[in-house]
């Protein structure tokens, strides 16, 4: 029992980190019907960047983190700008081959500026874990999932209270009805690229300080894809559903049914959801008429 | 096809016919020759270059009747591929079976599993049938790098080169005709193909499946019949990329293979059998442009290090996908037509 619950524990803070990805993944389909399979390139961004200023430019972690962040808003309305802006409305293979390309494309980038190998992240977190009665916690996984739940609140606030976050939700519901009350939709739309490439940010910078920055980290993007899927694409909701869900899945297969299946834990689960209930466990089915 | 100015057809047969006029066979006989002469005319790297851009072709066939005419999006295709490659290979390796019995049934053996991943297709498209193959995708390679006692594992597995009539086909010349006779033979097929009751129809679902399934064609045939065909050239393609290679491992069938497919159909035209050329052609030529120019780089700039060899043909490549996307998303077969369109009406601009 008391495994259980230490694995419980471990695969939510795992599946935390997928359910940033996947909300950053939901905020831009809804802006702009995108799907973004270059996730896992700009978690990457996050990474290598901050691991750049950490350990080579030896800034403090708050700065890092603050020039990182703005790094990834500044990247995210130029991949909006080029190509992605002349791709609304064009055919679904179009849209998921573009996002591919943009992903291959980054990756050549970051493998030609940092190498292949596996870069150690300098100590931010004490690596001493946790001991909370008989259950064990890694305060690296801890803190990483607090600060989830701090930043994943503040979007939320940020979408419900604020006036940027009105029309950005305006646009996302009705793109012809929020212009005709003024509101530039190119705007908005990249400031939704923006806001989702540093929502990925911050879970690369996380998930480095966990694993260590390598190329390897992208397989994450993809997991993260399926987390939103699981969830129903058009709930930001159910992409923390889905990415607690994925992360759930994996740490349990791991722990049941042998090392390595966690690898493809969230593809059997995508496929499963996929055959049960195709539009995801909180999407809205679309009547389609001829 | 709009025929040039004289032509006309005075028969059914004449109308169906896919050369129509005498440069066209005379062109085609041309190229032919040319295939035939390429080894006693270029080294063994050029040849190298061109098997492995047959194999492509033939691969990229059966995603364009897949993806291009039936609509149905597969990012598994490099996994089905797999698939193929590794029945072939143990067919021969271990139950030394021979390799002429072992292509088709690698063939058919990634069209059984390419419909069983099809069978979704059903009730989900787009995205969520991108997600699903991908997720196939996955849930094959995990299956053939953990099933070491048959597949060998990550170590890999040997695939002998075949024998022909007792003519053994070791040498790459050897195996060079065999390549392109099978290119020629699956060419032929899918061309056809197309053009049968069979592709009309996968034609119809691609541009409205709703209004396909009233008109009478079963969806669930057709769209799982576009996987099987599709999947079947995947699997021959992998099997004669195994025999090609003679040694297989699962790194020779990565998710980016899958997407520098449908990156090849994207360049070279979807829905057009020429189109498979034109990408596969344009595509390898620069990515051995690229492969040669990377070195280049790396010892004029010694600051960007050696890193630079190895992903300057991914980022060419990924460059030219987008670009053909967002500048010209009907391919080169499109460039082609509006070329020859210019010829024929030349002098009037219509």
């Amino acid at each position: 029992m008391i495994d259980f619950v230490q694995y419980l524990s471990t695969g939510l803070m795992t599946g935390s980190m997928y359910a940033l990805l996947g909300v950053a993944f939901v905020i831009i389909y809804k802006a702009c019907k995108i799907f973004n399979f270059a996730q896992g390139e700009l978690l990457l961004l996050g990474g290598f960047v901050s691991w750049t200023l950490l350990a080579q430019g030896y800034l403090p972690f708050w700065l890092t983190v603050f020039l990182t962040l703005c790094l990834a808003f500044a990247l995210g309305f130029v991949i909006e700008w080029f190509p992605l802006r002349s791709m609304v409305g064009q055919p679904i293979l179009s849209i998921i081959m573009v996002t591919l390309g943009l992903s291959i494309l980054l990756r050549s980038v970051f493998l030609t500026l940092w190498g292949a190998t596996l870069r150690p992240y300098p100590e931010i977190f004490s690596p001493k874990p946790l001991e909370l009665g008989p259950f064990i916690f890694s305060q690296q996984h801890l803190w990483s999932f607090i600060s989830c739940i701090g930043f994943l609140s503040i979007f939320a606030l940020f979408f419900r209270f604020t006036s940027v976050g009105l029309i950005m939700r305006a646009v996302a519901e009705d793109q012809i009805l929020a212009k005709s009350t003024g509101a530039r939709i190119n705007r908005y739309i990249g400031l939704s690229w923006a806001i989702a490439c540093v929502i990925s940010s911050i879970a690369g910078i996380f998930l480095s300080a966990i694993n260590g920055v390598n190329i390897g980290l992208a397989e994450y993007g993809l997991k993260a894809v399926a987390a939103a899927l699981v969830g129903g694409l058009e709930s930001i909701g159910g992409a923390v559903c889905g990415g607690l869900i994925i992360g759930l899945a994996e740490v349990l297969s791991t722990a049941y049914l042998g090392h390595g299946i966690s690898e493809v834990a969230a593809f059997v689960i995508l496929v499963m959801v996929l055959i049960i209930k195709p539009h995801g466990l909180f999407g809205l089915s679309k009547i389609e008429r001829v | 096809m709009r025929l040039p100015g004289g032509v006309f057809s005075q028969s059914y047969f004449q109308d169906l016919a896919v050369f129509r006029t005498g440069p066209q066979w005379f062109c085609f006989v041309l190229f032919m020759v040319c295939l035939v002469l390429l080894p006693i005319l270029f080294g063994s790297y050029f040849l190298s270059i061109v098997s492995v851009i047959a194999i492509t072709i033939i691969s990229v066939h059966g995603l364009n009747l897949l993806t291009g005419y039936c609509g149905q999006i597969s990012l598994g295709h490099a996994a089905f591929m797999g698939v193929g490659a590794y029945i072939s290979a143990i067919m021969v390796n271990t139950y030394e079976i021979s390799f002429w019995i072992a292509l088709p049934c690698a063939g058919l053996g990634a069209a059984f599993v390419g419909m069983l991943f099809g069978l979704p297709s059903l009730r989900i498209k787009g995205l969520y049938l991108a997600l699903a193959t991908l997720a196939a995708h996955y849930i094959i390679m995990y299956v053939i790098s953990h099933a070491g006692d048959i597949t060998g594992g990550t170590a890999g597995m040997e695939a002998p080169r075949p024998t022909f009539f007792g003519l053994r086909l070791d040498s790459a010349t050897g195996y060079y005709y065999l390549l392109i006779g099978m290119t020629f033979l699956m060419t032929f097929f899918a061309k056809n193909m197309a053009r049968t009751r069979v592709g009309r129809n996968f034609i119809a679902i691609r541009d409205n499946d709703k209004a396909a399934e009233i008109m009478g064609i079963s969806l669930f045939r057709y769209k799982i019949m576009a996987f099987g065909i599709g999947c079947f050239y995947a699997g021959v393609a992998g099997s004669l990329w195994a025999h090609y290679m003679t040694v297989i491992d699962p790194d020779h069938f990565l998710l980016i293979n899958s997407i520098w497919y449908v990156g090849i159909l994207i360049v070279g035209g979807m829905g057009t059998t020429v189109g498979v050329f034109f990408g596969v052609i344009f595509l390898k030529g620069i990515e051995v442009a690229a492969t040669e120019a990377g070195p280049m780089i790396a010892k004029m700039i010694p600051a960007i290090g050696n890193t630079i060899a190895a992903s300057l043909a991914q980022f060419v490549l990924a460059l030219i996908i987008i670009l053909f996307l967002v500048y010209e998303s009907r391919g080169l077969a499109h460039r082609w037509e509006l070329i020859k369109a210019s010829f024929r009406i030349w002098p009037f601009p219509y």
